[in-house]
């Protein structure tokens, strides 16, 4: 056998491979989902019990050694005093805006930390796993840790990401309930003991009066104090969602392909990104930006940068399209 | 799919690591198992959630626990498994339930150890029934392929992911993302096969 047959013959076995995997999943169809909240519930419990066996295990290690130098290390801490250990950097602030705002861009945000916002303020905060949190005026709001927030009051907007499968989740909680992102943008309000969770995209879990509500995309659900959740309608472009997208960070578009740009202000926007053709779609991929667009808002930035390219478009309400 | 001596190599030192305090290991753990077990013990309690969060909670402190007496006699899976089922037993037990039956097909223990998360529709035809059986061992041998795979295989035949979007959700590039699916297939297909002992293709001819 030569080295094409051989070649030949392993590109058949790869491809009956490929035939045999793809039958056989599509019969079994996707694995449970797990939601989230499940997920963080055990990971809190398994997590205090590993810690607690990890210290008693190297307690005991450590017990007689220890004893022994007792007495020493008594003596050499005598007149010093051990500073507490740094709170872990949780995030850092992206941008501000409102006169008098005391927080500035590049600010680090500490676990335990509670960022307020006044009447006309507003801000964005990134967090680990590039998530992009904004902040409405007249909000509060507490940083445990880089995944779970306390929303005292007011309006949060978190953008996540679009990918399903990421390691870490992010969980607001309010004294209404808990709410877990599944790979998504949406909007928590907590105001006068009323929570309310929009979706722009994604799904997101809530947690509340003992039971978990999903809530997808185009949906938003208001939970009052004393009853179960009321469903309704919210379209990804609504204005509702206007003020975040005004909080969004810069894009830096310099070095960036069109495509790059477009994906960034259609989901910014809430705007479905449309080509004529795949022509122009490779040409978007293909096409570098230079320049700056800082200070200028999504819906502002589409059109100042597409003037400065050679691609045709028309923008509406609902999608962003670039014509042939 | 590791060779069952490598894979064995890997969970002691992942298991050593856990127990000596180390939270990277302990996420790198939670993260692989928690969904593996959990999908297994949902089997096992007529897919009632809470019961299974209740159930794989419970186990996965107790592994905690005794993180470091696991000598690597068998998979780590495995013995997560085994430590699963009794607790499923005492949780019925305390409950008043009776417990779900689930039938051993084989005493090789590898087998017997995948096996395990399988309970039996007596009432189904047995068309229907060979099909839902099928896609059982498919799924348990999905459990036993590491996460990453898995979550590949999916992403492109379940979900239709293109290998740029699948390097997209995964954090890596294309290049590595046909990699991956690449070795997750030939995996998936060993791993079928040394499990239950025929070719996967045959059952579809």
């Amino acid at each position: 056998m030569n080295n094409d047959d051989r070649d030949n013959d392993n590109k058949l076995d790869e491809r009956h491979t490929d035939d045999t995997v793809a039958r056989l999943m599509s019969l079994a169809g996707p694995r449970a989902d797990i939601p989230a909240e499940r997920q963080q519930r055990v990971h809190r419990e398994v997590q205090r019990a590993w810690l607690q066996s990890t210290r008693t295990r190297t307690a005991y290690r450590w017990a007689l050694p220890l004893a022994l130098a007792a007495s020493l290390v008594i003596a050499i801490n005598i007149g010093t005093q051990q500073a507490p250990a740094p709170a872990a950097k949780v995030g850092e602030i992206a941008y501000v805006t409102g006169a008098g705002n005391r927080y500035s861009e590049g600010d680090a945000v500490y676990a335990g930390d509670v960022l307020q916002t006044a009447g006309t303020e507003g801000m964005s905060v990134m967090l680990p796993g590039d998530i992009s949190l904004r902040i409405a005026a007249d909000a509060s709001l507490r940083f445990d840790t880089a995944d779970e927030l306390t929303l005292l009051h007011g309006l949060i907007y978190a953008d996540t990401g679009d990918r399903i499968y990421r390691q870490q989740h992010l969980t607001v909680h309010t004294e209404a309930g808990s709410a877990t992102d599944i790979g998504t943008q949406f909007s928590l309000a907590y105001v006068d003991d009323r929570l309310s969770v929009a979706v722009r995209e994604g799904r997101v879990d809530i947690a509340a009066n003992d039971t978990i509500h999903s809530a997808n995309a185009g949906q938003k659900l208001v939970f009052a104090a004393d009853g179960g959740p009321q469903r309704a309608a919210v379209l990804p472009y609504d204005e509702s969602w206007d003020w975040a997208s005004e909080l969004a960070p810069g894009f830096d578009i310099t070095d960036r392909s069109v495509m790059d740009f477009l994906k960034w202000a259609a989901r910014e926007t809430g705007r479905e990104l449309n080509f004529a053709n795949d022509e122009l779609r490779i040409a978007a991929m293909n096409a570098k930006l230079y320049g700056s667009i800082a200070d200028v808002t999504p819906t502002e930035a589409i059109s100042s940068v597409l003037a400065t390219t050679r691609f045709r478009y028309q923008v509406d309400a609902k999608s962003i399209t670039i014509l042939e | 799919m590791m060779s069952g001596l490598s894979q064995i190599q890997a969970d002691r030192t992942l298991a050593k690591r856990v127990a000596s305090g180390d939270a990277a290991a302990f996420e790198e753990f939670f993260r692989e198992y928690f969904p593996r077990l959990f999908r297994f013990t949902l089997a096992r309690v007529s897919g009632n959630a809470d019961f299974a969060e209740e159930i794989v909670q419970q186990t996965m402190c107790k592994v905690m626990k005794k993180m470091h007496k696991f000598r690597g006699e068998a998979l780590l899976f495995t013995w997560l498994c085994q430590i699963c089922r009794n607790e499923i037993a005492v949780v019925y037990r305390r409950k008043g339930l009776q417990e779900v039956k689930t039938v051993f097909l084989e005493d090789h223990p590898a087998v017997r150890a995948a096996l395990e998360s399988m309970s039996v529709d007596a009432d189904k035809p047995d068309s229907e029934r060979s099909d839902q059986e099928l896609a059982r061992f498919v799924r348990l041998t999905l459990e036993y392929l590491p996460a990453n795979y898995a979550t590949a295989l999916e992403l492109k035949y379940i979900r239709g992911c293109t290998v740029g979007e699948i390097g997209e959700q995964m954090h890596i590039s294309s290049k590595a993302a046909e990699s991956l699916l690449s070795r997750a297939r030939a995996a998936f297909k060993e791993g079928f096969r040394s499990l239950w002992d025929f070719d996967p293709g045959m059952l579809l001819d």
